[in-house]
């Protein structure tokens, strides 16, 4: 807007749907994609990747894992990922989702 | 959020889709989206919604926000509503940053005179809804929409519509995350978790600041001039600096001087692979200009073509002493604004007729 | 010296190199014949409807009044679409072309014949001196409906120099750098106001 404004750039509640739809064993159309997702994420929190290479289309995702990446990436095995791997995701999106909405 | 809710949303877009389905799009590829949005409804109207679960009732919220969102914009784009001519100059601006096929931009028209804005959603939540709706739906939607209101009584005022470069602006800050990496920068950490004022007024203001940038690489300091008579002295608010250092800021930039928040947004830019922030117009004189006979100016580039609303401007602001101080008021902003006009559309025809001949 | 009445090809080449005559876009050369020069149909339409006023009131403008643009409708197409002539509806349309006629030189505009024997007729004089694009209105005598690619070459307009020049902004002008069709402003005549006096005090 010119001169007053919101903005709201990230739809927490979309990704705990997909999150959730993967943790039920469904979303298989994404389910890869998004694997890949948490395995750029971890590689950006070990320093093997720059956060600016990341796609804009999970930017804001991957940025937020990796702030969390301690509690996440600690047991993550990118060869096995596993339905804690997306529960831990999940936790991490419902707090995000808190943070934003004391600002609004 | 319950079934007869999800009932009185679906019906309500029902309505929607049975007036907006007598629009009459020049661009094919409004068309195509608007048919695209309708075949997605309607293959959300078979299903059997009595068993949907709380979460899917959700995930069609959010779609049939996209749906309605969608159609409002529409509704608004028909050539016969639409600020063509600026338009097709955003759409340029547009290509200087971001393949531009995938993309159209839409206008919707507000009551209210100063509603500029930009809304919709960043490559990443649109990301998420394509997921969503492929996966439920087996379904894919080919374009986005660029969503920006505008007041419905200027929408031929080609001074005051250079605004809507600064909402484009907003687009492609939100698109390539520019005020997010700035705010990652700053603070170590993602702008979603932004907690404090300070912190949520750095990556509004960035935001801000990168819009006005990002416009005055078109049309050089056109927004100021009027931001400062609507916001004069306005002093910092927490979503916008100050109209003074936004003044200020844009003729840094202009005049290429070096400042640390254009310095850090270029790097920003650089190391995300993506265009940087330059001068893209191409002034031109108004003294040996078309206007200065009465007639349109042979805009002879796509840079000349951004310059034309400065070159509206100069004419206007001068307008007491210059060749339109024979007029009456109301004469001088109809004759400045088709000028405008008809440079634009005229250098549009001629580019469209050597591509096809 | 210039001479006067009918200007032909070489006159009018003359006088748009020299800039005296403004014609754009011009998209091709062919459209200057050899004593007219063709004219496109633009993008933009007024288009004649009916509404709850009862009849067009050409006399004084007034606040109570509706405008006569209020009898017609705004539509826009892009180059290469079509629009339709309804037979019996006034249209108004644009030339593509933005126009600025030299201080002597009048324009006198028609339509070409392919489309004159189709039915479609138009009347305009334009002064000299004057710029913009011209709103043409035109006539449809047909009684199919006729439909007509925005872009083509729809009227021809001949150009006669005078033997003196004409200040177009002498006087209080209606029409100045018009870049779409102007619905009429008949009741906007200042001499309206005189005879809308004598009807009043005069005859009662």
């Amino acid at each position: 807007m010119y001169f007053a404004q919101t903005r709201v750039d990230f739809n927490a509640p979309l990704y705990i749907s997909m999150f959730n739809s993967l943790m039920e064993g469904r979303g298989d159309s994404y389910r890869s994609e998004i694997d890949s997702v948490l395995v750029e994420a971890k590689k950006v929190y070990n320093g093997e990747k720059e956060i600016y290479s990341i796609s804009n289309d999970y930017f804001n995702l991957v940025s937020l894992l990796v702030s969390k990446g301690e509690s996440l990436f600690a047991d993550f095995n990118e060869s096995e990922i596993k339905s804690s791997d997306y529960q831990g995701v999940l936790n991490v999106l419902a707090d995000s989702q808190t943070t934003v909405s004391d600002e609004s | 959020m319950n079934h007869k809710t999800f009932e009185l949303n679906l019906t309500q877009l029902e309505e929607s889709f049975s007036k907006s389905k007598s629009n009459k799009y020049s661009n094919p590829r409004k068309k195509k989206h608007f048919d695209q949005l309708r075949e997605l409804f309607e293959k959300i109207k078979v299903e059997n919604h009595s068993e949907f679960t709380k979460e899917d009732l959700e995930d069609h919220f959010q779609i049939f926000q996209f749906l309605f969102n969608g159609l409002e914009f529409l509704d608004d784009s028909t050539l016969n509503a639409t600020p063509y001519e600026i338009v097709t100059g955003l759409e340029r601006a547009l290509s200087d940053w971001i393949p531009q096929e995938t993309f159209i931009i839409v206008t919707s028209l507000s009551n209210k005179i100063n509603h500029f804005s930009f809304e919709g959603n960043n490559a990443e939540k649109n990301n998420q809804l394509r997921k969503i709706i492929k996966d439920r739906y087996d379904y894919e939607i080919e374009h986005r929409l660029i969503k920006i209101n505008l007041p419905k009584v200027l929408v031929r005022d080609y001074l005051t519509c250079v605004v809507l470069y600064h909402e484009l602006g907003h687009f492609i800050d939100l698109e390539l995350n520019v005020s997010a990496k700035l705010f990652q920068n700053k603070f170590g950490k993602p702008h979603i978790l932004m907690f404090t004022k300070e912190e949520f007024r750095y990556y509004a203001h960035a935001g801000e600041y990168f819009a006005d940038l990002f416009a005055a690489q078109y049309i050089e300091d056109s927004s100021s001039i009027y931001l400062n008579y609507v916001a004069h002295n306005h002093s910092a608010s927490n979503t916008h600096p100050a109209t003074f250092d936004r003044i200020q800021k844009v003729l840094q930039f202009i005049n290429q001087d070096s400042d640390p928040l254009i310095e850090e947004i270029q790097h920003v830019l650089q190391q995300s692979g993506v265009s940087q922030l330059a001068l893209r117009y191409e002034t031109i004189d108004p003294e040996t200009s078309g206007f200065t006979n009465l007639i349109p100016h042979k805009v002879e580039n796509v840079n000349q073509l951004h310059a034309v609303y400065k070159l509206g401007w100069e004419t206007w602001m001068k307008s007491d002493d210059n060749f339109l101080s024979r007029f009456e008021r109301r004469e001088r902003y109809h004759i400045v604004n088709n000028l405008i006009e008809k440079s634009i559309s005229n250098f549009n025809v001629q580019e469209i007729w050597a591509k096809n001949i | 010296m210039d001479h006067k009445g009918l200007l032909t090809k070489g006159d009018l080449k003359t006088l748009i190199e020299s800039g005296d005559l403004v014609i754009e876009p011009l998209l091709q050369d062919s459209q200057i014949g050899e004593i007219s020069i063709d004219l496109r149909i633009g993008t933009d339409f007024l288009t004649s409807q009916l509404g709850r006023d009862p009849y067009l009131d050409t006399s004084m403008d007034g606040e109570q009044k509706p405008p006569l643009k209020s009898f017609f409708n705004e539509t826009r197409r892009n180059i290469g679409e079509s629009f339709l002539f309804h037979p019996s509806q006034v249209v108004l349309f644009s030339t593509l072309e933005y126009i600025k006629l030299p201080k002597n030189v009048i324009a006198i505009l028609s339509t070409r014949s392919s489309y004159s024997r189709l039915g479609l007729s138009t009347s305009t004089i334009i002064q000299p001196g004057y710029c913009g694009c011209i709103s043409v209105e035109v006539n449809y005598s047909g009684n199919t409906p006729i439909k007509v690619v925005t872009g083509a070459r729809l009227v021809q307009a001949r150009f006669y120099r005078l033997e003196g020049e004409t200040e177009y902004f002498n006087g209080p002008r209606k029409y100045i750098c018009q870049v779409r069709p102007i619905a009429s402003k008949a009741n906007e005549d200042k001499d309206l106001a005189v005879l809308d006096r004598i009807a009043r005090d005069n005859f009662e």
